[in-house]
């Protein structure tokens, strides 16, 4: 069997919904329309469900919302040592 | 984009809208491998809760290839431990080397000292992060 390329097509609406959520359509295409699809729908219910929370008043702890972004930002600290050191 | 992989452990905090917030914000990818739903799921009506938060995670099936590579983890580490890791916990590894072959990879777990036995057998460890929640 042969190796064809495969040409997706999306529209400026989508490009720019993946965009904000920060999701690359490009690199993401490189690996499968499945889990592209699966991981932009997995981000639009994300950003729903903190939307969601937002507009029904919901008030975020500070303390664990200061901790989780403490986490996340340790993490991409981390990991982009280990990178130079390897 | 960074992945995020959540245990079960780790599936609670993400009923947390504090977690979901800061994950969203710092572009997190989330990925629940479907074995970690064998420790959490009840089937019962409280439930519900999990469900919801699953909708915003990516949920890749366990595969023969997937088993193999999370039993050679598990293998690997029974030498130095004292009890063997879970082989959930080893599946939520394994999955994480596969992404890790091309993203950066946090897993989020309570049990940090059997998850950090487990990546320092995997291939692409130097790419997975492992952090309590």
């Amino acid at each position: 069997m042969s190796k064809g390329r495969i040409t997706v097509t999306v529209d400026q609406a989508l490009l720019d919904r993946a965009r904000s959520l920060g999701v690359n359509l490009s690199a993401a295409c490189e690996r499968g329309i499945a889990e592209v699809t699966e991981t932009l729908a997995a981000r639009v219910e994300l950003a729903r469900q903190v939307a969601d929370y937002e507009d029904a008043g919901g008030v975020y702890d500070d303390e664990k919302l200061a901790r989780a972004r403490q986490v996340l930002a340790e993490v991409h600290s981390a990991l982009g040592v280990e990178r130079r050191a390897g | 984009m960074p992945v995020c992989i959540l245990d079960s452990t780790a599936l609670d905090e993400l009923s947390a809208p504090e977690w979901r917030r800061a994950l969203l914000d710092a572009g997190f990818d989330l990925v629940v491998p479907t074995v970690v739903l064998a420790e959490r799921s009840t089937g019962r009506a409280q439930d519900q809760q999990l469900r919801a938060a699953l909708r915003a995670t990516r949920r890749p099936p366990l595969d023969e290839a997937g088993a193999h590579a999370a039993g050679a983890l598990r293998h690997a580490v029974v030498p130095t431990r004292r009890r063997a890791p879970s082989a959930v916990d080893a599946v939520v590894v394994a999955a994480a080397d596969e992404l890790a072959r091309r993203d950066d990879v946090l897993v989020l777990t309570s049990d940090v000292a059997d998850f950090e036995a487990l990546r320092a057998h995997a291939a692409n460890g130097r790419r997975i992060a492992v952090r309590r929640p």
